[in-house]
């Protein structure tokens, strides 16, 4: 009997071992395949500004498209991942209520000198934790290459570009979408697919600097009055602006932690990354709800596939701080009304004299804010993270305060260094320059170097 | 050059496997560098390109 008792426990244990491991490795490729899934955001942003410049500026705006997405990969590595461990409790970095944060805690799983951020057996999570991490970073600073295509300059551009997706976007994230983040922790602040920190904080970084930018040459006529200035291809535009829309799944599919693991809020469920439990399931209803009711709403205020397109992205923007909990046809609603928002907003800007050349400010900046504080009127009282009754809950004010504290992370650092380059002489290309176009001037191959012919042929 | 184990072969690793082990530090500092002239190098170039064009040339 004993015998059979202690093989049955050894069978038992071996089974165990087996179910841990093939845990594990779920659990590592679930973030692996995050990775090139984000990367799709990157082709569909690559497309969007390459489709929304002038033939004389595609390539120019590709390179810088491509810059922005390769340099955040080893800041974020040398600075950013720090950041994310380091301060969630504010600037004091002590270690916050889970013990998940702080100095010390960001030195022992960040430290880009030690042995944890490199290949190690005994490690399957933070390689790929990293690399999700990292293009959300780099789709952060993607978002506001596109508003300030056809003038900057490329290496100022690219500084801007690290400052927003290796820190400035990284704060908001350790501050608003952390468990011991103290926006969480206090506010209640709840921001699931990431509205407030990734995309109003590239929105009005994108502000900031667009205000000392000032608009591509052509753009307004000397009575004030604003020029279309129409991109060499809408079609390419709109398969970028689609193919970011399937890049958001991979987007979306990291914001959850995976169960069963050590680091794990859950050994059953999925989470949020406030371990809150949630489903892909959730998830799918209401991203394509909101997906739908972006289309939708655009096209009923705007009948332009621009703006029906743009109304996707803004959709899901609208609806993403709660995709985790709202009934799906709220999530429609929600994004339906975003999409209504977005062409007013954007002919907001213009009359300010801002020369947004894709909407980012607006699709990002305005929608982000009108998805953390839509969160606020219609969930509150929800519990904002994991715990026992008395946590902090979700409220109109806490989401309000959020989407204010959001707006001025992302507008004041933008602002800031965009001025900088500005007295500096460096942040914009020279008249000659800009009218002859960046490809001529500094590109030294041609996206169409035999033109683009118009058909003589007949429609028929 | 800097193996985190030295028994020549695989069997009982488990746990660091990349090189440079003892040197991480000096390489985050070459590719720091690397990034930074990368930079300059672009910045040099652009500056001469846009003087180019402001000349008509």
């Amino acid at each position: 009997m004993e015998e059979q008792i202690a093989k049955l426990a050894a069978e038992v244990a071996a089974l165990k071992t087996a179910n841990g491991v093939g845990n594990t490795m779920v659990a590592e490729m679930y973030y692996y395949i995050t990775i090139p899934l984000m990367v799709l955001i990157h082709v569909g942003f690559l497309g969007y500004e390459m489709g929304a410049s002038r033939t004389k500026n595609v390539l120019a705006s590709g390179i810088k498209n491509i810059l922005a997405f390769a340099f955040c990969i080893p800041t974020f590595y040398y600075f950013g991942w720090f950041v994310y461990w380091a301060f969630p409790t504010g600037f004091t970095f002590s270690a916050g209520p889970n013990g998940i944060s702080g100095w010390e805690y960001a030195v022992s799983v960040a430290n880009p000198a030690g042995a944890v951020m490199g290949p190690n057996l005994a490690d399957n999570a933070t390689g790929v934790f990293w690399g999700a991490f990292t293009l959300f970073a780099a789709t952060t600073a993607s978002i506001m290459s596109g508003a300030v295509i056809e003038r900057i300059r490329l290496v100022p551009f690219v500084i801007l570009a690290v400052v927003l997706g290796s820190f400035a976007w990284v704060v908001a994230a350790a501050w608003g979408w952390h468990a011991d983040g103290w926006m969480v922790q206090k506010l209640g602040y709840h921001d699931f697919g990431a509205a407030g920190v990734v995309h109003m904080i590239s929105g009005f970084f994108a502000l900031g600097v667009l205000i000392h930018l000032g608009p591509r040459i052509g753009k307004y006529n000397e009575d004030g009055t604003a020029n279309h200035l129409a991109g060499h291809s809408m079609p390419l535009t709109l398969i970028g602006l689609m193919t970011i829309i399937v890049g958001f799944w991979g987007f979306l599919m990291a914001c959850l932690i995976f169960p069963g693991e050590a680091w794990s809020w859950s050994t059953a469920e999925f989470t949020t990354i406030y371990g809150t439990p949630t489903t892909l399931s959730s998830l799918s209803f209401n991203i394509l709800m909101a997906f739908a009711g972006g289309i939708i709403g655009a096209w009923a205020v705007t009948r332009d596939p621009f703006w029906m397109m743009s109304g996707a992205l803004g959709g899901i923007i609208s609806a993403a701080p709660g995709l985790d909990i709202y009934w799906p046809p709220l999530a429609f609603a929600v994004a339906f009304a975003g999409a209504c928002i977005m062409p007013y907003s954007a002919k907001m800007l213009e009359k300010w004299g801002i020369d947004d050349a894709v909407g980012a400010v607006t699709v990002h900046g305005t929608l982000g804010a009108w998805g953390v504080v839509a969160l606020g009127i219609f969930a509150s009282g929800y519990p904002a993270l994991s715990g026992d009754a008395g946590v902090a809950t979700i409220s109109f004010i806490g989401q309000f305060v959020g989407m204010i504290v959001m707006a001025l992370i992302g507008f004041v650092p933008g602002y800031l260094c965009a001025g900088i380059f500005k007295a500096m002489g460096i942040l914009r290309v020279g008249e000659a320059a800009e009218i002859a176009g960046l490809d001529p001037t500094k590109v030294p191959s041609s996206a169409y170097p035999e033109g683009i012919p118009a058909s003589p042929a007949p429609a028929e | 050059m800097g193996a985190p184990f030295d028994t020549g072969t695989w069997n009982g690793v488990t746990e660091a496997i990349y090189n440079a082990a003892g040197t991480e530090a000096l390489w985050l500092f070459v590719s720091i560098v690397l990034c930074i002239f990368a930079l300059w190098m672009g910045h040099r170039h652009e500056g001469e390109s846009y003087d180019r064009a402001e000349n008509g040339k």
